[in-house]
């Protein structure tokens, strides 16, 4: 039960999924397919929820003894007041599908929205623009020249940075941006693609014939 | 009017002081970022959990099974609609997590999902990136065969030819099966050389993007949020 089940499930499914790949669209097999892929969607709501659980568990967990409780506690008010504003007022279609489509809200106003808007984004664009410092430490390392193939990464590099900027354009550099995009870096990029694509083929192949099971964990 | 002051000033100022809460680290970590880095992590983790509820759980589980039991769901659609139970039941299964006596439970649902995208990914990556990325590699070397207006020879020998080129040098690289000598080692080494322009130009974008990303917070914090009240002393003086 505790380990056969689990390897019966993943075989059936995953056969079941390769088989239907056979079959024309519009046909059952292929409709069963797409729906079961759904099943994966509502599978996944529930694993974020798992996710989040988790993270409150092990946050009350550190408050109850003491470490970092102030952080904890302002972790989970956050987290309670955005879950709870958005399971109240979260439904607004208008602002789902400003989301979808990646822009403002410019409608009556809206707590939830607000909270995603104004500490969400902010946020998360400085967290990531913080990497810019460190990317630039570890460019230093990268790019010092000790061979002729780092002396290759160091030219892309500076080129295709100094090729984003205006003046690229009066000195050429644009276009030589545009070959590396578009000549070197696809083909790398495809092979990279292709290796990546049989492993993964492999790896599916493991896992549906029961050789690879370490996501069932131990015991 | 609350709401909009809410809007403008109270947003604009939330959103400068954690900002400049999460530079801090810059200098050192500290409280203040501390308190950012949490108010994020909350914030996010809530956020997710309530818009997978909005687009994930209510249109693809609950609206199909309260249709269902209250008769609106269309003849075709009530075994699929029934069908839902399995996938609802997987999911519940996941908390079995939480209690040691019946956490083995949640791997019927891990199974299902593992199954599932394996079946999914044996098929589907091995036709868009092995089958048609091989296809488009093959390409036309051929000078005269292109349309007019084309310049054949700078089409072949620029682009065409270096790509073709470039992967087959890259997967020889790739290829560990034969040692790395004589004439294979040199295809080996011309493909690290094309790895090696691909890594560059991947560092050097991702470097930009992250520029890119810092230029925006420094135009919010000098125009959106410092700017109005520079703009409003302007019209003052």
């Amino acid at each position: 039960m505790r380990r056969t089940v689990p390897l019966i499930i993943t075989f059936v499914a995953g056969v079941f999924m390769i088989a239907t790949f056979f079959f024309n669209p519009d046909t059952w097999p292929q409709n069963a397919a797409t729906r079961v892929k759904d099943w994966g969607l509502i599978l996944a709501t529930f694993a974020v929820v798992l996710g989040t659980g988790n993270i409150i568990r092990v946050s009350i967990h550190k408050a109850r003894k003491g470490e970092e409780r102030f952080f904890k506690i302002v972790l989970l008010v956050c987290l309670f007041v955005t879950l709870g504003l958005g399971l109240f007022l979260g439904s607004d279609e208008e602002i789902r599908s400003t989301w979808l489509n990646g822009g403002l809200f410019s409608g009556s106003f809206n707590p939830f929205y607000w909270i995603y808007q104004h500490v969400q984004l902010p946020l998360g664009a400085t967290m990531f623009s913080l990497l810019v410092f460190y990317i630039t430490s570890a460019a230093y390392r990268a790019f010092r020249i000790r061979s002729f193939e780092a002396g290759i990464l160091l030219a892309t590099a500076v080129i295709v940075m100094l090729g984003q900027v205006p003046i690229s354009s009066a000195i050429g550099l644009d276009e030589v941006m545009a070959w590396i995009m578009s000549v070197p870096n696809v083909a790398a990029k495809r092979a990279i693609f292709m290796g990546a694509a049989m492993g993964i083929a492999a790896m599916s192949l493991k896992i549906i014939l029961g050789i690879e099971r370490s996501y069932l964990g131990g015991d | 009017m609350l709401a909009l002051v809410l809007y403008q000033h109270v947003g604009l100022w939330v959103g400068a002081l954690l900002t400049l809460a999460i530079f801090s680290f810059l200098y050192k970590d500290n409280p203040v970022y501390k308190f950012a880095e949490h108010v994020f992590v909350g914030v996010a983790a809530g956020w997710t959990v309530a818009y997978t509820y909005w687009s994930a759980f209510v249109p693809n589980l609950w609206t199909p099974l309260d249709d269902l039991f209250h008769g609106k769901t269309e003849d075709e659609e009530v075994v699929w609609s029934w069908l839902l139970v399995v996938p609802a039941t997987l999911g519940l299964l996941f908390f079995a997590r939480f209690t040691q006596k019946w956490a083995w439970l949640s791997r019927w649902s891990i199974a299902f999902l593992v199954g599932t995208y394996a079946g999914v990914n044996l098929t589907g990556m091995f036709q868009t990136n092995l089958i048609l990325q091989a296809k488009a590699t093959f390409v036309n070397l051929n000078p005269n065969g292109f349309p007019a207006g084309v310049n054949g020879m700078e089409q072949v020998f620029l682009y065409n030819l270096p790509i073709l080129f470039g992967v087959l040098a890259c997967l020889t690289y790739f290829f560990f099966s034969k040692p790395h000598a004589g004439f294979i080692g040199v295809t080996a080494r011309i493909g690290i050389l094309f790895l090696m322009a691909a890594f560059g130009a991947s560092f050097g974008y991702t470097v930009m993007a992250r520029i890119s990303l810092f230029i925006g917070r420094l135009q919010f914090l000098f125009s959106e949020w410092l700017g109005q009240y520079f703009e409003s002393l302007r019209q003052l003086a």
